[in-house]
């Protein structure tokens, strides 16, 4: 399929001014954040990264989803093996192997696992169009989960694990799998569970027990969420204030750069703070869906849904985790938190969603 | 269709969440607007100095001192082992029982540990000349109760300790908190709402590892208010001094208002001890003890008065016009009632003895005779006059009242008539009659004054304003009656005949009266009061040592002494 074909379809303003708008907005709480300890170019570093990725959304703007989609399985397969040398070669940080390193330039290949496994379940959900009501065309799509979940279970990082389930399902959902065969796949991932306990870290089955009881261990497991949970409810209505909130300036709240990015807006921001940024992201996601809908190509309308449901469950994830309401698996805030991969990743997720929007009217 | 179901589902989670952040800061706001202040907010109290405690003439008899305590930050030492015994070495304890100390004591790594307490001045300012040297060592420096004279005022002062729970709950509306020390015993006690000091403190903002970030807010402590007595503190430490070996009381009382000069009370305890922790146990014993050194054996320790109360008897006699000063009684030694017979303290007896004989010589028949014309009843009503049997309402907690028997007692609590035998031991003050010290110091003030009853108190001043003593009551008694007994009294000290004899001092004339109470348990107590200088009154004084033998010898002696050191060592004697 050449791109014989002219651009002049629709451009998403609205959904790039979304992304634009939390952006900007996370580089004031990083700021913020930051502002009393460590790294004082946090958000500099960020806004570095932020303009990279919409560099690398530029480019996956201009070549055509059809093309990806193409070479799907090949840039699953070149993840996948990057993903191996991570627990090769990997650099070690806060004691997991996630990181990959030439010369000062770092990145997590898992983090690119999220669109990669997308893309290639995305060539083979439009290859295989109808026939995935049959259960046999489900055995290849569980390999494909499989695959990248036990490599990054090994470095480890359950929260990044843990995704590739809910975009594995959503997937096989939108493109017609029946129900039955998707409720067994959910019963058997069930039934899995008590025996990934068995491989699960210490300090990872403490993070699982303290969700049901921050309480049981107020100074170890527990603090993060209590503290985190007395930062945003102590923000109230109208919050403390940028770079006022207590919790976050005196260092009660760790990780509040990364996975703990929103408590600081819960604090410092307050009610209306939060109430604005579930707006903008419930926006952001009605309109990936929107964009998804409009595709009648299965490969880009599938691809469409694989990403939207990469930040849906990242945001819900990560706002459930802060308030208390999931337990704490470390997964990332898109556009607000700090980190390159992650970043960069929305931003090309965002590219291919803007190119699938301007391109399907050509078919 | 199937979108239709993922968009709604994506909307339940977001509605979810926002109904769940809605919760957290608009419903649960005011808890967790506290638990932040919690957080980062800390108060140190800052405790208001307790009022100073002075004597008459302005020297301090309480006051607060500056004690240095040796502090650990265990998140501030860097090389543990170095530091440590850098510090034994100078504080001069083991540098195992620092370590001891700090394991046993260790609660975070920013919370101050306190491993010596009350070391002294030198060693305080060592420690702040190398502290440099030993980061992680502070030396903290608050305030401590301070009794000056350690045992010598003791029973007056009282002490003080950490408030308990009832007391907690009555006094809280008057700003006790918690950790209050609170007067126990004297005049800590009866003044403790004018002493304590109102508390003031810091707010304070600390981060997670509770460092200092800032001073939010200081409410300057204020100190109680000072409080002076009526007492003279080289008096008092001198009377205690004198006492200091014996069980007994000494109260010495200007006879004109009441005010208590010195008041001390054997054996003694020192205040301070329960002040210092390091000195608990010797607390728990003090309070412990088989002496009882913790009661004020001048307003509490009861006893008979013996031949003290002839005073009163004789007095009795004449206003009741049963005898007159030249009646008189033949003592042959020994005196029957029934088959009992009574013994005069002098076998062979007196001979013919007139009132002021019968004084002079503390003659038993004398008064057997007198108490059996007058009846108990007539001696109950006396005793009462003369304020025993009730309290003098002195401002120190828990006076005891003494007890005055009488016929209608003894038939309603024994169920028992009165004897005659039993007149006969009243009117020579035995039997069931009990008195403390300060009720016969008030008892003979009464003489000296001819006729008033002075309310007896310690307080002279609070802050700047003096207390005026309640005016002196005076009894309807006639004063010719009173100068017969005045000058028995000053004849037992100076004729040779006298049982005072003993207690003359140089250039000073005396009053006084010798006693002797018998009790069961071993040496009677020996009981010596008195007034100077018997012209114009200046003091009146009682001692009571007990077990200290018959014919109040022992009181006596103490009371020369005393009496010899007022006349040179202070101004009481001196002035109009």
């Amino acid at each position: 399929m050449k791109p014989h074909l002219k651009l002049k379809g629709e451009f998403d303003y609205v959904l790039i001014s979304i992304v634009v708008v939390i952006t900007i907005m996370g580089l004031f709480f990083l700021y913020s954040a930051s502002y009393q300890k460590f790294v004082p170019n946090l958000p500099i570093r960020q806004l570095n990264w932020a303009i990279l990725g919409v560099a690398f959304a530029f480019v996956f703007f201009k070549i055509g989803y059809q093309r990806l989609i193409d070479f799907g399985y090949h840039i699953f397969v070149l993840n996948i093996l990057l993903l191996l040398l991570v627990l090769i070669v990997g650099d070690v940080r806060y004691g997991a192997k996630r990181w990959l390193e030439f010369g000062s330039f770092a990145f997590q290949p898992s983090e690119f696992a999220k669109i990669t496994f997308a893309l290639a379940l995305a060539k083979y959900l439009g290859d295989v169009k109808g026939d995935i009501v049959k259960a046999k065309y489900l055995i290849i799509p569980l390999f494909m989960t499989a695959i990248p979940m036990a490599l990054i279970f090994k470095e480890p990082d359950l929260g990044t694990t843990l995704i590739f389930i809910p975009i594995l399902l959503v997937m096989l959902f939108i493109s017609g799998a029946k129900l039955r065969h998707i409720l067994w796949l959910l019963a058997a991932g069930l039934i899995c569970i008590p025996f990934l306990l068995l491989f699960l870290k210490d300090y990872q089955k403490a993070r699982l027990l303290v969700f049901l009881n921050p309480n049981l261990d107020p100074l170890g497991a527990g603090y993060t969420i209590i503290q985190s949970k007395i930062a945003i409810g102590s923000g109230g209505l109208i919050g403390k204030g940028w770079l006022s909130g207590t919790q976050s300036q005196l260092n009660f709240l760790p990780e509040r750069h990364t996975d703990f990015i929103f408590s600081v807006v819960g604090e410092e921001w307050g009610f209306i703070g939060c109430a604005l940024l579930l707006a903008l992201y419930h926006r952001f996601l009605k309109k990936g869906i929107l964009i998804a809908e409009a595709t009648s190509d299965i490969h880009g309308r599938s691809l469409a849904y694989g990403i939207v449901t990469i930040f849906a469950v990242h945001i819900i994830v990560n706002i459930g985790m802060v308030c208390g309401l999931m337990p704490v698996v470390g997964i990332p805030l898109p556009f607000l938190t700090y980190g390159g991969s992650f970043l960069i990743t929305s931003f090309i997720c965002v590219g291919i969603l803007e190119n699938i929007k301007y391109r399907r009217k050509v078919f | 269709m199937r979108s239709k179901i993922y968009s709604t589902i994506i909307s339940i989670a977001f509605i979810i969440l926002f109904f769940t952040i809605f919760y957290l800061q608009i419903i649960r706001w005011p808890t967790y607007h506290v638990l932040s202040q919690k957080n980062h907010i800390r108060l140190v109290p800052l405790e208001g100095l307790r009022g100073t405690i002075y004597d008459r003439n302005g020297l301090p008899l309480v006051d607060n001192r500056l004690s240095f305590d040796v502090i650990v930050l265990p998140q501030e030492i860097e090389d543990e082992d170095k530091t440590f015994s850098r510090v034994a070495k100078v504080i001069g304890v083991s540098k195992e029982d620092i370590k001891m100390t700090l394991e046993k004591e260790y609660q975070a790594p920013f919370a101050p540990i306190t491993i010596a307490r009350d070391i002294n001045r030198e060693t305080a300012f060592i420690l702040e000349e190398i502290k440099q040297d030993i980061p992680g060592i502070l030396v903290q420096s608050r305030a401590l109760r301070w009794y000056i004279y350690n045992e010598s005022a003791s029973h007056i002062i009282g002490y003080l300790s950490l408030i308990n729970k009832e007391e907690l709950g009555r006094l809280r509306d008057y700003g006790y908190t918690m950790r209050d020390l609170v007067g126990r015993s004297g005049v800590e006690r009866v003044y403790d709402r004018y002493l304590k000091g109102e508390d003031g403190g810091m707010q304070l903002e600390v981060d997670a590892v509770g460092r200092l970030v800032r001073t939010l807010g200081t409410k300057i402590p204020k100190k109680g208010r000072d409080i002076t007595l009526t007492v003279d503190a080289r008096l008092q430490s001198c009377v205690s001094e004198f006492l200091a070996d014996l069980k007994g009381a000494v109260v010495v009382m200007d006879p004109n208002n009441g005010d208590i000069l010195a008041m001390a009370s054997g054996p003694s305890f020192d205040p301070n001890v329960f002040i210092d922790p390091n000195e608990s146990r010797t607390a728990t014993a003090l309070l412990r003890s088989r002496a009882h050194p913790m009661i004020n054996r001048a307003i509490n320790g009861q006893y008979p008065p013996g031949s003290l109360f002839k005073i009163i008897v004789a007095l009795a006699g004449l206003e009741t016009k049963k005898i007159t000063e030249h009646s008189s009684f033949n003592c042959v030694g020994k005196y029957m009632v029934g088959n009992i017979e009574f013994d005069c303290w002098k076998k062979g007896g007196h001979g013919l003895q007139n009132l002021r004989e019968g004084l002079i010589h503390s003659c038993n028949i004398y008064f057997y005779n007198l108490g059996r014309k007058l009846g108990p009843d007539v001696l109950a009503e006396y005793a009462y006059k003369f304020g025993l049997g009730k309290s003098t309402r002195i401002d120190l907690p828990n006076e005891g009242k003494g007890f005055v028997p009488t016929v209608w007692w003894k038939k309603t609590a024994k169920g028992e008539n009165w004897y005659d035998g039993e007149t006969v031991n009243y009117s020579i003050g035995q039997g069931y009659l009990l008195v403390t010290p300060l009720q016969m110091a008030q008892v003979i003030s009464i003489f000296a004054t001819e006729g008033n009853i002075p309310r007896p108190h310690l307080i002279k001043k609070i802050g700047d304003s003096g207390i005026i003593a309640p005016k002196p009551k005076t009894l309807h008694i006639s004063k010719d009656n009173v100068r017969i007994i005045k000058e028995a009294l000053i004849q037992i000290v100076d004729s040779e005949t006298g049982t005072g004899q003993r207690a003359r001092v140089e250039g000073l004339k005396i009053a006084a009266k010798t006693g002797t109470a018998q009790n069961p348990q071993g040496e009677p107590h020996a009981w010596f009061l008195g007034y100077a200088p018997a012209d114009n009154p200046k003091i009146a004084f009682v001692v009571l040592v007990e077990h200290g033998g018959k014919g109040g010898l022992s009181a006596a002696d103490l009371s020369k002494r005393i009496l010899e050191f007022i006349r040179d060592n202070t101004e009481i004697l001196k002035g109009s």
